[in-house]
């Protein structure tokens, strides 16, 4: 599987360090490329530098001039193809509130449910 | 023979002086009027010219002679010269035996004696006041008997009349329910009492007693003096619930009582007229409904509920006391026939004209809704509308009756987020739990081996939360961080010196630090300074840098006296923890040096939030 074809890439954006340094870890242990951010702001400043990111997993609530669900909508908008997985130990989105094809997960979630997405898509 | 003078004597103008002229005398065995004996003359003369009405009945036979006056008893028929016998057969035992008794020598007199006299075929009952006397002849002799007759029977009638009316009204005193009684004179004394006021007084001896000897007992009650006023004065005594205590009663009874005196035809007062009735019935439920009163009113003003009535329009009517004090009214009056749905608005306003409908249809309703006082007040209301049945089991008026449950809506508030901030507390607990769990397991060299760390770090963890649990997770104090990191080093206290200000954190860099710190003292106590038997580990923080924009806080970890250090050969939780995920708490470095001579870690952070506690 690994070598030939290029590896799929995501970009973690979680406020909380030793969560998402954790997260950095699983993701970077099963082959992918990982990118973290600790706010919007340096999820965006990613996201313009790199070539394009295969999946975004972001945090709703989050410090900062945008939260993660704006951000979701930001990166809808500006990267389409991108797979949207959103997160939340605080509220729980209605459809309508998430951008198309995005997926929620409540906090804490399995992130092997989240590599299993990210796989197959 | 009708021209013949009339004999002196009977020279008088009326028709009986003619009929004893005229009568036959001699038929009846007697003399004609002029030969009769002078006292007989003179007797009869002085009979006929008299107004008052007599007969003088003559001789063995009592023949009659009378006058004009008693021939009014005749009724026109001529008697004159009968014998007492004939003249009057229906009363002629009556007769013989009066002439017997006079002409024995005796006086008889009778007052309204009754008679049956037969006349033009009736039988008429009169009365008679009657005086019989001996009528003497000129020899001294009793000649006849002298009858005085005195009709009476209009009088005795009317007597009878009056005696059975009082009869009449007596037997109405004596039933009726109200209490009556006469007294006489000035010493009261009873002359009658009916049945209610022998009930009433009790089983005394009344009649021909004075007031004070039947009831010693009132002497003190003020009645004998009324009664001696009322004598005294004339004038008549009206008391409305007066209280009586009788001798044989435990409890004082009230009485509704008159005093009339009562006059002689001099307009003298000789008496007083006693009546009244017993009303301790009326006035125990008066008293009791009035008690009644009272203490509904006072659970109405006690009650902090607001408790109102409302027409079937739903206009206000009538609000508790204590219901004006909660809503803010100063003045009923202000907010009197107000419609009470408009105290409401948005939905506590369709809530209220719900339940004035519900009510009207004879349906009881609740809601809670927000309301301001009438000060403006903003309050929540439990309320419950009710409809108050009319005597015709229809709704007649509606019971509204409002809560003030502003408090208990807040604390349900704020329980309902303090469940919510708890919820998401939990979440984020358990985040950190499974990442701490993953970076346990990921390179574990055995699973006891990890399952004994991770137990470890999670007891570490758990002290943490307890001290952010004290802080609701807003901050934490670093001396309480520095003490929970170091439990893995519970034995070692003397070894360990610590240094630092009261210096506070956020909340979740102090996890990240409790986490960090236990990893150490673990360490430590493996292989480091507290390994051996007097290695040493020192502590120490400080603000360093003059000015606010340039101020650092530092945090020292340095370790002594241990036996030689070498750098691990992996990159474990540790310093994973402390390398990456601390810089990121901190915003700024974290470094962990494996010098030979003791492990020295160090944060290096320009975070602004560090505070020192003043005092």
């Amino acid at each position: 599987m690994a070598g030939i074809i290029e590896r799929k890439s995501i970009l973690i954006v979680e406020d909380e360090p030793f969560v998402r340094d954790d997260l950095v870890d699983f993701f970077e242990d099963r082959g992918l490329t990982v990118y973290a951010a600790g706010n919007a702001d340096e999820a965006i400043r990613i996201l313009q530098r790199h070539p394009p990111i295969f999946a975004v997993l972001t945090d709703i609530e989050m410090p900062g001039s945008m939260d993660g669900m704006r951000l979701a909508h930001y990166v809808r908008d500006r990267h389409p193809p991108t797979l949207l997985l959103v997160a939340s130990g605080v509220v729980r989105p209605k459809p309508e509130e998430l951008p198309t094809d995005a997926l929620f997960f409540a906090k804490p979630f399995n992130p092997r449910v989240l590599l299993q997405q990210i796989r197959q898509a | 023979m009708h021209a013949d003078p009339l004999p002196a004597f009977l020279a008088w103008p009326g028709d009986t002086a003619r009929q004893i002229a005229e009568a036959d005398w001699e038929a009846v065995g007697f003399l004609p009027p002029a030969k009769w004996p002078a006292g007989l003359k003179g007797m009869v003369g002085m009979m006929v010219r008299s107004p008052a009405a007599m007969v003088l009945l003559w001789g063995e036979r009592g023949l009659m002679i009378y006058n004009d006056a008693y021939a009014v008893l005749t009724q026109g028929v001529n008697k004159i010269a009968l014998p007492v016998a004939e003249a009057w057969p229906e009363i002629a035992d009556w007769n013989t035996d009066m002439l017997r008794k006079v002409r024995g020598g005796h006086v008889e007199t009778f007052r309204n004696q009754r008679m049956v006299l037969h006349r033009h075929g009736r039988e008429d009952v009169i009365y008679f006041d009657l005086a019989y006397s001996p009528a003497l002849d000129d020899s001294g002799e009793i000649g006849g008997m002298m009858v005085v007759v005195n009709e009476v029977t209009q009088e005795v009638l009317q007597d009878e009349m009056r005696t059975a009316a009082e009869l009449r009204q007596r037997a109405m005193l004596d039933q009726m329910p109200g209490f009556a009684a006469v007294l006489t004179g000035p010493d009261h004394v009873f002359a009658y009492v009916n049945d209610a006021y022998r009930e009433i007084g009790g089983e005394r001896e009344y009649i021909g007693r004075p007031v004070r000897d039947v009831f010693p007992e009132l002497e003190s009650q003020g009645f004998f003096a009324l009664l001696d006023q009322v004598f005294t004065s004339g004038e008549r005594y009206v008391a409305h619930r007066i209280e009586l205590q009788l001798s044989q009663n435990k409890e004082s009874s009230f009485i509704e009582l008159l005093y009339e005196p009562i006059r002689d035809d001099s307009g003298a007062v000789i008496g007083i007229f006693v009546g009244g009735y017993d009303s301790t019935t009326i006035h125990r439920a008066v008293a009791n409904l009035a008690e009644r009163e009272a203490f509904l009113s006072e659970v109405l003003r006690s009650s902090t509920d607001c408790i109102k009535v409302l027409d079937l329009e739903g206009r206000l009517t009538f609000m508790s006391e204590g219901g004006q004090k909660v809503m803010e009214i100063d003045d009923f009056a202000a907010v009197a026939e107000c419609p009470w749905p408009s105290f409401w608005e948005g939905d506590g306003n369709s809530h209220a004209k719900d339940a004035i409908a519900a009510a009207r249809a004879g349906q009881p309703a609740k809601f809670i809704a927000e309301a301001n006082t009438f000060k403006g007040k903003p309050k929540w209301w439990d309320v419950s509308v009710a409809p108050i049945l009319g005597p015709d089991g229809k709704p007649a008026k509606i019971l509204s009756v409002s809560r003030d449950t502003t408090e208990l809506v807040q604390a349900q508030e704020r329980q309902r987020l303090l469940n919510g901030e708890l919820g998401h507390r939990l979440k984020n607990v358990l985040t950190m739990v499974q990442a701490i769990a993953s970076q346990t397991f990921r390179r574990a060299s055995s699973v006891d081996e990890a399952a004994e760390a991770f137990a470890a770090r999670l007891t570490a963890f758990g002290k943490a939360t307890d001290i952010l649990t004290a802080t609701a997770w807003d901050e934490a104090s670093l001396k309480d961080i520095v003490d929970s990191g170091l439990s893995a080093a519970e034995g070692f206290k003397d070894r360990i010196e610590i240094v630092g200000g009261d210096v506070v954190v956020p909340g979740q860099a102090g996890l990240a630090l409790t986490l960090a710190l236990h990893e150490l003292a673990t360490n430590a106590c493996k292989y480091g300074a507290l390994s051996n038997e007097d290695g040493k580990v020192r502590i120490h923080w400080q603000e360093v840098g003059d000015d606010n924009s340039s101020k650092r806080f530092r945090f020292d970890w340095k370790e002594s006296g241990g036996p030689p250090v070498s750098a691990p050969q992996r990159r474990g939780f540790g310093s994973r923890m402390i390398e990456r995920s601390l810089a990121s708490y901190f915003e700024g470095s974290a470094s962990l040096r494996f010098d030979p001579a003791g492990v020295e870690f160090a944060i290096d952070s320009a975070m602004p939030a560090y505070r020192v506690r003043k005092g």
